[in-house]
């Protein structure tokens, strides 16, 4: 009860400054690191900020560029041992259990257990993925998943029906066999541990233990089981046919043979949908679809992607305040719609979903549909929520190396996701260690 | 066959293998620069077009739109430009003393500093980011620039040659009693002209082509450098090849024009210095 | 490095006992003020850095780099008992020896062509030295984007006179001679430079003496050219071996050490455990030991080299 008297004596305060700004307070400033490099940093991030600072005289935001996902939590690791960190941090999901560990953060659940309408109309399972131990810690923002991308006019050569996409492993396998020959493959893929996870999901198996780390901290690896198998023996399956181009860790080789009309399906990242359209141009029409499940399972359903924002905490009431009510505004539906149509990442808030710019969009690209509808259709599991873990980066790399080990013909997929998961295993056990969660 | 058309073809021949030599090394320089000219279409193409058709200008505008290239090119030139100064002072000092003082532990100092060849930067920007936020220039060009003021790379090549010039230079100005220093400005440095502008040229393109530090050490976008801004060009949703190509291709040119600034003052200093004679 | 120190020692004063420790301390002190700048940078952006990752290898770290705690050195051990560590040692001396006695070969002959007196070779030896102002990171990003599988030039090139295609940066066997091509042409510039430099401090005179005496072509090369410049191949070999022990940014660029670690080289892995595994102690713990390995290099070359190496 005393937090939330304190709570209203900082909303007190900020009103106050609010009334008085209008004459000589400066708006509160934030600092607001992200990773968002290309077009949607500059272009569309860059509108979105000018707009807001526009619109209102309480916030000041400040956005910067500071690297890669990985290059910006080095540097703000840095800035917070220098005491210089900034107010709002942009992470990528698979930073999330580390960000919890570095205890330097505000969760967000503190706002949000006075402002509880916030959250009302988010999409749950945004708001699943970054719930932990009961806790909302950071806000969703660039929000996306993998979906099957696919060109309708080689299903169509092919004699398939461009509106009946693959739904089981062995439709998929099937399909791509029927699309594969004269120099074009059926699916093109590359060595990615992020579609390997969201298989993994769409088979409904977990990552990790202990409820992919979410009942508890994870011990173990757990994506060796046969679902994991079965994923990996998938994609052999279908080198051996003939029918999978591997572009090795080459992620725009992957898409320039996809644009160019070389690959009839891949797996991509929801978040590239209007780069992919401007990319295609009139070369071929576009399709969407969900991704495959194995065949005598219950479709489960895709992980959220992407990144969320963390508050630093250690700054002023006046200063966290600003910071929430620039976080508010980024998931209002107005903001989300935005973000949705000019990137194809979710529209956090459903109410998006009737907007008329949204609604116009999605009537004449439903293929930005499909992304909502898959994400809609996800069971709300342990495995669908997403594995926490401190080591994501590098049980990723562990699973992008067992991928080349079954690919290039060393190993079963058993063998190599065995080795992968003691190895992940191991790396757990020694991160539990070192944070003091055993 | 005659003399004088043997020497035709010979002539003809060195002429054709020095251009084939030539066309060998500027070719991903070329592919980069006509990516640069085509649009996110043509780009997919397949086979690939070697002459972009048609030629489009507009990416280049585009990056300048993306990012505040102007200013992060100029914030490189005032960081390499004190790098490289700093360093030629640093090196032509110490390795001055280590070629022509004869001072107890000299050898070890020397060994010393080359040790610092072989410290990987990796494990040094830690403690460095560190001591730069100690010292209050986080987001200062002194901060982007004193840490790699001193090289042990630069000591290296600057004992190399000054231990080529002729010892007697050293002994008959000494005797005409010209101080130590005297004989390091006015007689060593300009005879080493050569050598100061190789390591001038060195430094300065392996300043402009840093990325981590620069990084590190600015939270301000204001106070970025170039290879930051092409790394901001790369999109996590998958790479605009053309528009990269653009920025690599804005960012190399002034790198190419300090080179070729310096150029004549490397080659001809040295068959015009004093070495030969 | 014992002419060298032959040759200073003629240039001291002959002096004796407490005189000559008196002149010592004099030399001393004049040594150090050319020496200060040099030593004080050094010092504490170089040195206290490699103390403390020295002090950090000992322990293990949290997320901040700072030590929790103290291990001894069990990092070192399961560092050297690791296959991993071998493996990547392993591929860190392939990679060395693609990239720099290759290099400096193919740059010896380039650097000959660059030293001709003919018309028009200024325009030659600019391009020859051009690769200079590349930066690894954007020949990287070129290289990357011309050894694509699928819309890459090079592959483009094979297929134009009939051979197979090339998985380039995809086929483990391919890889590391992908990455070391991009490094090869990326320092061609640097390496042509420094030679050119070289060889146009050759005296004229010392050629047309060998000429008289009948040396031509390949002899020439051998007797006059090659023992003048060797000083400068010395000192390329020397930085070369360093610069390709230390490299990084290509792998993490183009290959990020896959496929099947192939291209994984020692400081990739100390990137990947300093900056995205955050165990900051046991990156140390690497990062000293290449340390090591580098000084043995290095002692090792200078043995050899500098007899070998003849000074004006």
């Amino acid at each position: 009860m005393q937090k939330r008297r304190l709570t209203s004596l900082a909303l007190l305060v900020l009103v106050l400054t609010l009334a008085l700004s209008g004459a000589a307070m400066a708006k509160v400033k934030i600092e607001f690191w992200h990773a968002l490099g290309g077009a949607i940093g500059r272009d569309i991030l860059t509108a979105f900020i000018d707009e807001f600072n526009a619109s209102q005289d309480i916030v000041e935001v400040e956005a910067i560029y500071q690297g890669s996902y990985d290059d910006l939590l080095n540097k703000y690791v840095l800035a917070l041992q220098a005491g210089d960190p900034p107010h709002l941090v942009h992470v990528y999901e698979i930073g999330t259990r580390r960000m919890i560990d570095l205890k330097a953060t505000v969760p967000l659940q503190k706002f949000i257990d006075r402002e509880p309408q916030v959250l009302e109309h988010l999409v749950p399972n945004l708001l699943s993925y970054y719930t932990i131990d009961g806790q909302l810690h950071s806000m969703p923002f660039n929000s996306s998943n993998a979906i099957l991308y696919y060109n309708k006019d080689m299903f169509r050569e092919a004699g398939l029906d461009p509106e009946r996409p693959p739904r089981t492993y062995s439709e998929f396998r099937e399909y791509a066999r029927r699309m594969s020959g004269n120099g074009k493959y059926g699916f093109g893929n590359y060595v990615y541990g992020w579609y390997f996870e969201q298989l993994l999901a769409v088979a409904d198996a977990e990552f990790v233990n202990n409820g992919n780390g979410r009942l508890a901290p994870a011990t173990a690896a757990t994506f060796n089981n046969p679902r994991g198998v079965a994923i990996l023996q998938l994609f052999k399956d279908m080198l051996d046919d003939g029918s999978y181009l591997d572009t090795g860790r080459d992620g725009d080789a992957l898409r320039a043979a996809f644009v160019s009309g070389q690959v009839g399906m891949r797996i991509g990242s929801t978040g590239g949908f209007a780069s992919t359209f401007a990319d295609i141009g009139d070369r071929f029409e576009l399709g969407a679809a969900f991704l495959p499940a194995p065949d005598d399972v219950e479709w489960g359903g895709v992980v959220i992607g992407g990144g969320s924002i963390w508050m630093t905490a250690g700054f002023s009431e006046e200063e966290e305040e600003a910071a929430w009510y620039f976080l508010k505004h980024l998931v209002s539906p107005e903001s989300t719609a935005y973000w949705h149509i000019n990137t194809g990442y979710f529209p956090v808030d459903r109410r998006a979903l009737d907007l008329p710019e949204v609604k116009a969009l999605h009537q004449q690209y439903p293929q930005f549909r499909v992304a909502i509808d898959q994400l809609e259709a996800s069971r709300q599991t342990y495995a669908t929520q997403g594995a926490v873990i401190g080591v994501f980066p590098e049980a990723r790399k562990a699973i992008e190396e067992a991928m080349e080990y079954v690919l290039l013909g060393y190993m079963t997929p058993k063998e190599a996701l065995d080795e992968a998961a003691a190895e992940v295993t191991a790396a757990i056990r020694r991160y539990n260690i070192q944070m003091g969660l055993q | 066959m005659s003399a004088p058309k043997r020497k035709f073809w010979q002539r003809l021949g060195v002429y054709l293998g020095l251009t084939l030599t030539a066309a060998i090394i500027l070719f991903p320089l070329y592919i980069a620069f006509s990516t640069s000219l085509k649009t996110p279409s043509q780009v997919f193409v397949q086979p690939y077009q070697w002459v972009p058709d048609p030629v489009t200008w507009e990416n280049y505008p585009r990056v300048f739109q993306l990012v505040p290239l102007g200013r992060f090119l100029w914030n490189s030139v005032v960081q390499s430009t004190m790098t490289t100064l700093g360093v030629l002072i640093t090196s032509s000092l110490a390795a001055y003393a280590i070629v022509y003082i004869n001072f107890p532990g000299r050898n070890l100092i020397f060994g010393l500093m080359l040790a610092t060849m072989m410290v990987s930067g990796e494990v040094t920007i830690i403690p460095n980011y560190l001591t730069i936020h100690r010292l209050g220039w986080v987001d200062t060009f002194w901060g982007l620039s004193v840490p790699f003021m001193a090289t042990g790379f630069g000591i290296f090549l600057l004992r190399q040659f000054f231990m080529q010039v002729p010892k007697e230079l050293y002994e008959a100005a000494t005797i005409d009693g010209a101080s130590r220093l005297r004989y390091l400005l006015t007689i060593l440095l300009p005879l080493s002209r050569p050598a100061l502008g190789t390591l001038g040229v060195y430094t300065f393109l392996s300043t402009w082509n840093q990325y981590f530090w620069p990084l590190i050490v600015t939270n301000r976008t204001a106070m970025r450098t170039v290879q930051i801004g092409i790394a901001m060009l790369r999109d996590s949703e998958g790479d605009a090849w053309h528009s990269i190509m653009a920025g690599v291709t804005i960012v190399t040119v002034p790198a190419i024009v300090v080179f070729l600034l310096f150029q004549k003052q490397l080659i001809r200093g040295i068959v015009g210095g004093a070495l030969k004679g | 490095m014992s002419d060298r120190a032959a040759a200073s020692r003629q240039l001291a004063p002959p002096v004796e006992g407490e005189r000559k420790r008196k002149s010592q301390w004099r030399s001393l002190l004049a040594a150090s003020g050319y020496l200060a700048p040099a030593v004080i940078l050094l010092g504490v952006f170089t040195f206290y850095p490699l103390f403390r990752s020295i002090y950090l290898s000992l322990f293990e770290t949290d997320f901040m780099a700072r030590p929790i705690l103290f291990m001894g050195l069990e990092q070192y051990r399961e560092l050297l008992s690791s296959p991993r560590f071998w493996e990547s040692l392993r591929v860190t001396v392939l990679f060395t020896l693609y990239t720099v006695p290759v290099g400096i070969a193919l740059a010896i002959p380039v650097a000959l062509m660059g030293n001709m007196q003919i018309k028009g070779i200024t325009f030659y030896r600019t391009i020859f030295i051009s690769t200079i102002a590349v930066s690894t990171a954007i020949a990287s990003v070129i290289w990357q984007w011309m050894f694509s599988p699928t819309v890459g030039v090079m592959n483009d090139i094979l297929r134009t006179v009939g051979l197979d295609p090339i998985r380039w940066l995809q086929d483990p066997k391919w890889a590391l001679i992908s990455v070391a091509i991009t490094t090869v042409w990326k320092d061609l510039g640097l390496n042509v430079l420094f030679l050119l430099a070289a060889l146009q401090g050759v005296p004229d005179e010392l050629y047309e003496a060998a000429r008289i005496d009948g040396a031509r072509g390949w002899t020439l090369f051998r007797s006059v050219t090659l023992p003048l410049i060797s000083p400068t191949v010395f000192f390329l070999m020397v930085v070369g071996t360093m610069d390709a022990f230390r490299s990084f940014t290509q792998v993490h660029i183009m290959t990020q050490g896959g496929p099947l670690r192939s291209t994984s080289v020692l400081v990739y892995s100390i990137y990947r455990d300093a900056f995205i595994n955050f165990r900051y102690g046991f990156a140390s713990a690497q990062a000293v030991t290449l340390f090591l390995i580098l000084i043995a290099l290095t002692l090792i070359q200078f043995r050899i080299g500098e007899r070998r190496v003849h000074y004006q």
